[in-house]
C-alpha cells in the first residue's frame, strides 16, 4: 500500500511539514537516496533493532507466498529518539508491526522509517512530524 | 594575580628560555599556570550556561525561527560561480550528500547548527564546548593568549575568546581546507570567524556568527541563531562510525549500504 503527500489538501500540508522537518533533522546526511514523497507500509516481523549511532537500524522480515524478504530500515538517532519517547526496548526481535518507510529510490529493499504501528493500533513516529517540535506523543 | 597576568609572566619566562636556545616544538604552547582557588571561584561569576544542555531552536532550522531567515552570503564572482555549479550539479544527483555522511565532522561554523545539543564546560582560562554531533569538542582559550603563530588547519579551527560582560566572544581561524562555511561555499586561508554568544532569557541563547573571508565574501556575513536550554537533558555518545550505512562519493552522490552489500569480512588474526 502506498500513499502520497498529495492525496488530500490537509494531508499535503501535514506531509510538507514533516518533510521540511525531516531533511535537516538527519544530522549527518541528506535524504537524497530516499523517496521522501511516498511512504510504503511493510507488514512483517522485527529481526533486529540496532540502537546505534548515527542511526538506528531495523532488520525487518516481510513474508510473501514466494518467500521472506529482508529489509534494512534506517531510523533517527538514539539521541533524538531517546528524547522523544523511544528506547532500545521499543522494538524487539519477533515483534510483528507495520513499518511505514520512505523507500530507497533505487528499488533495493530498504528505506527510512517514518513510523511504526503495532497490532493494537498504537503508533510511534520516528521522523519528526511537526517542524520545531517533538512528534506527537505515542 | 589573575590567570591572565600569571600567564603573561610565564609567557615572558618562556620567551627567555626560547631565546636561550631551548627552541620549543612547533605545537608547544606556553606553559600553563596552575589556577588558584580564586581562579576557580571566579568561574561562579560567569553566566550559568554550564547548567543543562543547549540545542539550536529547531524552528530556525526548519521554519522561520526566532531570528528570521538568515541573509545569504554575498559571494565574490569566483565563489558565486562555484555555488551556481554546485546547485546545477544537484539536478544530476551530485553534491546531494556531503562528507559528514562519511563521518567527517562538518567543522566550524556548521558544527554549531547541527540539530543535536551542545554543552558548555568552564575551567580557568578556557571554555570548552562539547557537541553531541560527531562527539566534537571545541577548546576556546580565554586566558589571553593570542592565536597560534602558524596553526595547523583543523575542522574546528584555532579558537581564542574573551568575556565582554556576560557575552562570550570567540575568534576562530585556520579551518581545514575541506570545511565549508555554508553548503557549497568553501573558504580561503584568510577565513576569520567571530561568534558572539549572548543570553537572551533564562533558557535562551543567541549566537551571532560573523564570517570574514576576502577571497570568498564581498562583505562580512553574519548569521544569528537561537538556542534553547534543556535542563533535563544530557549529552549522549555519538560515534558516527558505529553503524553508518550512508556515504557520499567524490562527486557528492548519495550511497546507502544494506547488510547484503557489506564487503566480506576477513577472519580476525589470532
Amino acid at each position: 500500500m502506498t500513499r502520497t503527500c498529495l492525496r488530500a489538501a490537509a494531508g499535503a500540508l501535514a506531509c510538507a511539514a514533516a518533510l521540511a522537518a525531516a531533511a535537516p533533522a538527519l544530522a549527518h546526511h541528506s535524504t537524497a537516496m530516499f523517496d521522501m514523497d511516498h511512504e510504503v507500509q511493510l507488514n512483517g516481523t522485527v529481526k533486529e533493532f540496532q540502537w546505534t549511532q548515527p542511526h538506528t537500524w531495523i532488520v525487518f522480515l516481510v513474508s510473501s507466498p514466494t518467500g521472506v524478504t529482508e529489509y534494512g530500515v534506517e531510523g533517527m538517532s538514539p539521541s533524538y529518539l531517546g528524547r522523544n519517547g523511544w528506547s532500545k526496548h521499543t522494538l524487539n526481535p519477533g515483534d510483528k508491526v507495520v513499518l511505514s518507510i520512505h523507500p530507497l529510490k533505487d528499488g533495493r529493499k530498504g528505506g527510512f522509517d517514518s513510523s511504526v504501528t503495532w497490532p493494537d493500533g498504537h503508533v510511534m513516529y520516528n521522523l519528526p512530524h511537526a517542524p520545531g517540535g517533538p512528534p506527537p506523543k505515542p | 594575580m589573575t590567570l591572565r597576568l600569571k600567564r603573561a609572566v610565564l609567557l615572558a619566562s618562556a620567551g627567555v628560555a626560547i631565546a636561550a636556545g631551548a627552541a620549543g616544538a612547533a605545537l608547544a604552547a606556553a606553559p600553563a599556570p596552575t589556577p588558584s582557588p580564586a581562579d576557580w571561584a571566579a568561574l561562579a561569576r560567569l553566566p550559568d550556561w554550564t547548567v543543562g544542555v543547549w540545542q539550536i531552536d529547531w524552528s530556525s532550522l526548519f521554519g522561520r525561527g526566532a531570528t528570521g531567515r538568515p541573509d545569504p552570503p554575498a559571494l565574490t564572482p569566483p565563489y558565486a560561480a562555484k555555488l551556481e555549479a554546485y546547485k546545477a550539479s544537484q539536478k544530476q544527483g551530485e553534491n546531494v550528500q556531503n562528507a559528514n555522511a562519511n563521518c567527517l565532522p562538518p567543522g566550524v561554523p556548521q558544527i554549531m547548527s547541527m540539530p543535536y545539543p551542545l554543552e558548555f564546560i568552564y575551567s580557568p582560562g578556557r571554555v570548552t564546548i562539547a557537541i553531541e554531533t560527531d562527539s566534537q569538542v571545541r577548546r576556546i582559550y580565554t586566558d589571553g593568549r593570542p592565536h597560534q603563530e602558524d596553526p595547523d588547519p583543523a575542522f574546528n579551527g584555532d579558537s581564542i575568546g574573551h568575556w565582554e560582560g556576560n557575552d562570550l566572544v570567540v575568534d576562530t581561524i585556520a579551518l581545514d581546507p575541506s570545511v565549508d562555511i555554508a553548503p557549497g561555499v568553501n573558504h580561503s586561508d584568510k577565513v576569520h570567524i567571530i561568534e558572539r554568544f549572548h543570553q537572551t532569557g533564562p533558557d535562551t541563547l543567541q549566537i551571532a556568527t560573523t564570517i570574514e573571508d576576502p577571497a570568498v565574501l564581498t562583505k562580512p556575513w553574519t548569521v544569528t541563531r537561537p538556542y534553547l536550554r534543556h535542563r533535563d537533558w544530557t549529552i549522549q555518545e555519538y560515534v558516527c562510525e558505529q553503524n553508518n550505512h550512508d556515504s557520499a562519493d567524490e562527486k557528492g552522490r548519495a550511497g546507502f549500504r544494506l547488510d547484503e552489500d557489506a564487503p566480506p569480512q576477513s577472519a580476525p588474526a589470532h
